[in-house]
């Protein structure tokens, strides 16, 4: 290379380094900022309220110096009306079967007076979501025990095949093998595992795991995988594949318990979908704390390699949307706490999680996904869940 | 030399290390519809056992730097439209193994071909329209569900020249201009066509005194046969992919191809390499199997006139039929080394001769003809990550093994060690051994074991 080809390829170089990088997202929604902090709930005084907090919140403020700052309770969620009529018209017919599995269920909420804790649980898996959904970036941020950053940037597309009311086919895309759901989950950031995409397809039929196709870029293939693992971390992220949205696991995989309905102080109306964090967790002045009504539901896997030993869910009784979790290892210590930030989409009657932090009690990490960008019935068809789609995403 | 060769490689290296070393977002232009990424790479490696006389490469000693080769790739991808988008990758490297070697080792024509790289390596458009998906342009076409053999994915020919099979496929293979056509009958059903109207181009093979140069004392680098760009040399495909029932994917599939590795031949004017047609007919299949937690996958091929060196015959090319598959089985599994799960993956492949005559035409042995008209090899894959030994960063222990059932083998250990958004550190060795008789895919490199370090800083 001669010495004027050199001097012009290290101006290129050094002009594409510096080139601005595209800017953080911009949140869609925040109308519920502001109002005035009741009480904080600190170091000082959280034995106070201990019996009020997920374990995992009440570790988070003894331990790590976490603030929670407590707004009034505000209950602004409804669902729409076309899925109050659908409960109302299928109320009595959805039911838990021996293998955990749901069934009759056509639409609307399964189980509007819930007396177990799979029925609690199948409510959150059919509480409104719209007929598809479309996470159209979000960001996680790993905190290591050290305070480093590493950034995962991501995008997240669902499709439900059941209980739809708004788009046709309504209110089950028909197909013959049962399909319950199809999610697509991606990487868009860091380079080296940039453009992974993980199709997966959920089936009603309890016995019958989840199906998987991953395009993987280093193999430019779609290649078939088991998903089986849902326990692995998602990325090297603190968050495991059954974490995403507060839980993403097969709710047949587990033997629920209902522990009861109480008011709890959970995450609830954060101030913004893009909160700072300060040393190891989220800045505590971005989040909001409110004392809400909760299902309270522990879970234990089927498998008995399952990386959890148990997992306590706070479902929030308004939304019956997952507020937070405790999640404890296979020698019955407390591992991880997981809080969704919650907050209400009104024009499009969803919950939506503005944030969603995983703690690491015992190795001092943390992650927090935040920076999401949601989108609801925006019409996602089959043909979008196809492994043709994947292909599609070959260099 | 080498100091002022490299000087602009590295340079970038130390510039990018300094402005791209924060956590960030993607580089993009024009509001975002341009978006680039890129990496810097070296991977350097080092010769592990004393050379065999006979087999290549004799003139690195044991402990010598054979490879010591930087990179800079960048990718562009421009959104024209939801339904539009270009992409292109380019890669630069440099091999300072040369160098250090000294550059009076080698042919000046060994030196300009395997130094220096500056190549677009793909360069194409994407267009969708409705079910119907294009792509027009220099790319690559993966087909097939094996590793580290290739049965279907044979449209791209690789290029051996600077680390042999030994890199991701996707470093290695050469781009082709073709047309790319998909389109989902529904969504459970592709039909696929691939047409490369004019081009062939064969495999690279490494120049002689390099030290993967082409096994055999004094052979060296095989001659490249230049084919021109015509219709005649173009090849054409077409796969049908469809899912059975819950979940069993299927796929037949036929390539018409010129074979990418050279063949000798007879002429009138003496000895010369070809790259007589194939017709490649085969199939495909995956399915999990959820009682057993395991992805089960196949594929098979059935070569119609796959040429081969037979200095028997009297224009040295025998063109025969054969027929060749994969099993494979991958299945994540807890062991008891990690809470995460580990992931088992093992293949067997097997070629046959259909129609022996007095050769073989296998995967790549080296028997003499007639000496058999079958092989099988086995591979094994065992990886797991441990995300939370070292603080940001993830630490993936993996082994590779493929193993000729005549008694030759390859495994490679590798350790990576994945730090923050950007950087990348592997330790890897490459053992090679061979048949006590000189046989066997892997013994005419059983002596070029090696263990190297890969850097790799990406950026986006």
């Amino acid at each position: 290379m001669k010495k004027y080809q050199q001097a012009l390829f290290a101006i290129a170089v050094a002009a594409f380094l510096m080139m601005p990088r595209s800017p953080a997202y911009s949140a869609e929604d925040k109308s519920y900022l502001g109002g005035e902090v009741k009480y904080s709930i600190t170091h000082a005084n959280v034995e106070k309220y201990k019996d009020r907090l997920p374990l995992g919140l009440y570790t988070l403020i003894k331990d790590w110096g976490y603030k929670a700052n407590v707004y009034d309770t505000v209950h602004d969620y409804e669902f729409p009306k076309v899925y109050v009529e659908a409960t109302e018209k299928y109320k009595g017919t959805a039911r838990v079967n021996k293998d955990g599995g749901l069934e009759n269920y056509t639409a609307g909420l399964p189980f509007p007076d819930p007396k177990t804790g799979a029925e609690v649980m199948y409510n959150y898996e059919y509480k409104y979501s719209g007929d598809d959904f479309f996470w159209t970036t979000y960001d996680i941020e790993g905190i290591s025990s050290t305070g480093k950053i590493k950034l995962i940037k991501g995008y997240y597309k669902r499709l439900a095949y059941q209980g739809r009311l708004t788009i046709n086919p309504k209110p089950v895309i028909p197909n013959s093998e049962h399909v319950e759901l199809k999610e697509i989950s991606g990487i868009l950031y860091p380079e080296d595992i940039a453009g992974l995409a993980l199709l997966t397809v959920r089936y009603q039929n309890a016995k019958k795991g989840d199906d998987g196709w991953m395009y993987i870029p280093t193999i430019r293939r779609v290649r078939r995988i088991s998903v089986a693992q849902r326990g692995d971390t998602f990325g090297g992220t603190d968050f495991t594949w059954d974490d995403y949205r507060g839980f993403s696991g097969k709710v047949s995989d587990y033997n629920w318990k209902l522990i009861g309905k109480k008011e709890m102080i959970v995450a609830y109306h954060p101030l913004t979908n893009n909160p700072k964090t300060i040393g190891k967790f989220l800045d505590p002045d971005k989040a909001r704390y409110e004392l809400k009504n909760v299902w309270i539901v522990e879970g234990i896997n089927k498998d008995k390699d399952y990386v959890y030993g148990k997992r306590r869910v706070y479902v929030d009784a308004d939304s019956w949307a997952v507020s937070a979790n405790d999640l404890w290892d296979k020698r019955g210590s407390l591992w991880k706490y997981n809080e969704t930030g919650l907050t209400v989409k009104k024009k499009d009657h969803v919950m939506f999680n503005y944030y969603q932090n995983m703690y690491d009690l015992i190795a001092k990490r943390c992650s927090l996904a935040y920076n999401a960008i949601l989108k609801t019935n925006i019409g996602l068809t089959e043909e979008d869940f196809s492994t043709t789609k994947l292909q599609e995403l070959t260099r | 030399m080498r100091k002022r060769a490299g000087q602009w490689f590295w340079m970038s290296l130390v510039a990018a290390m300094l402005i791209g070393s924060s956590s960030g977002y993607a580089y993009t232009l024009l509001d975002g519809s341009l978006e680039l990424k890129g990496y810097l790479r070296d991977i350097t490696a080092v010769r592990t056992e004393d050379p065999k006389q006979g087999l290549g490469g004799e003139q690195f000693k044991k402990g010598e730097v054979e490879l010591s080769k930087s990179f800079l790739q960048l990718e562009g991808t421009y959104t024209v439209s939801p339904d539009v988008k270009v992409y292109t990758r380019w890669r630069g490297s440099y091999d300072a193994s040369f160098d250090f070697k000294g550059l009076d080792n080698f042919s000046r024509a060994v030196i300009d071909d395997q130094r220096q790289e500056n190549e677009v390596r793909e360069l194409y458009v994407d267009v969708r329209k409705g079910p119907l998906f294009l792509r027009l342009g220099k790319q690559q076409v993966v087909w097939g569900e094996s590793d580290g053999l290739r049965l279907a994915d044979i449209i791209n020919p690789l290029d051996f020249r600077w680390h042999y099979f030994l890199e991701d496929w996707q470093d290695i293979r050469q781009g082709l201009p073709m047309v790319r056509a998909i389109y989902g009958v529904t969504p459970k059903t592709d039909l696929e066509f691939v047409w490369s109207p004019v081009t062939f181009k064969p495999s690279k093979w490494a120049g002689k005194g390099t030290y993967w140069e082409f096994p055999g004392a004094g052979i060296g680098g095989l001659p490249e046969k230049n084919y021109s760009t015509s219709v005649n040399n173009g090849s054409v495909g077409a796969k049908i992919k469809t899912t059975i029932g819950s979940g069993f994917d299927v796929s037949l599939y036929d390539y018409y191809h010129r074979n990418e590795n050279p063949s000798a031949e007879l002429t009138d004017a003496g000895l010369d390499f070809a790259h007589p047609y194939v017709n490649s007919i085969g199939g495909t299949f995956n399915t999990f199997v959820d009682p057993i937690k395991t992805v089960l996958r196949g594929e098979t091929v059935f070569n119609i006139n796959e040429p081969q060196t037979d200095f028997t015959k009297p224009d040295f090319i025998a063109k025969q039929n054969t027929i060749a598959f994969m099993l494979g089985a991958d299945r994540p599994t807890y062991l008891p080394i990690n809470s995460e799960s580990s992931m088992l993956s093992f293949q067997v492949f097997y070629k046959k001769v259909l129609n022996p005559e007095s050769t073989t035409v296998m995967f790549g042995d080296s028997a003499a003809p007639g000496q058999k008209s079958a092989q099988t090899m086995l591979s094994g894959f065992i990886t797991t990550s441990y995300v939370y030994l070292i603080p940001n960063a993830v630490l993936t222990p993996s082994i590779f093994v493929f193993y000729d059932t005549i008694g030759s083998g390859w495994a490679r250990p590798l350790l990576n060690l994945k730090y923050g958004d950007n950087l990348s550190v592997s330790l890897a060795y490459n053992k090679f051994w061979g048949h006590a008789d000189g046989r066997g895919y892997f013994d005419p490199f059983s002596d070029r074991s090696e263990a190297y370090i890969d850097v790799k800083y990406s950026f986006q």
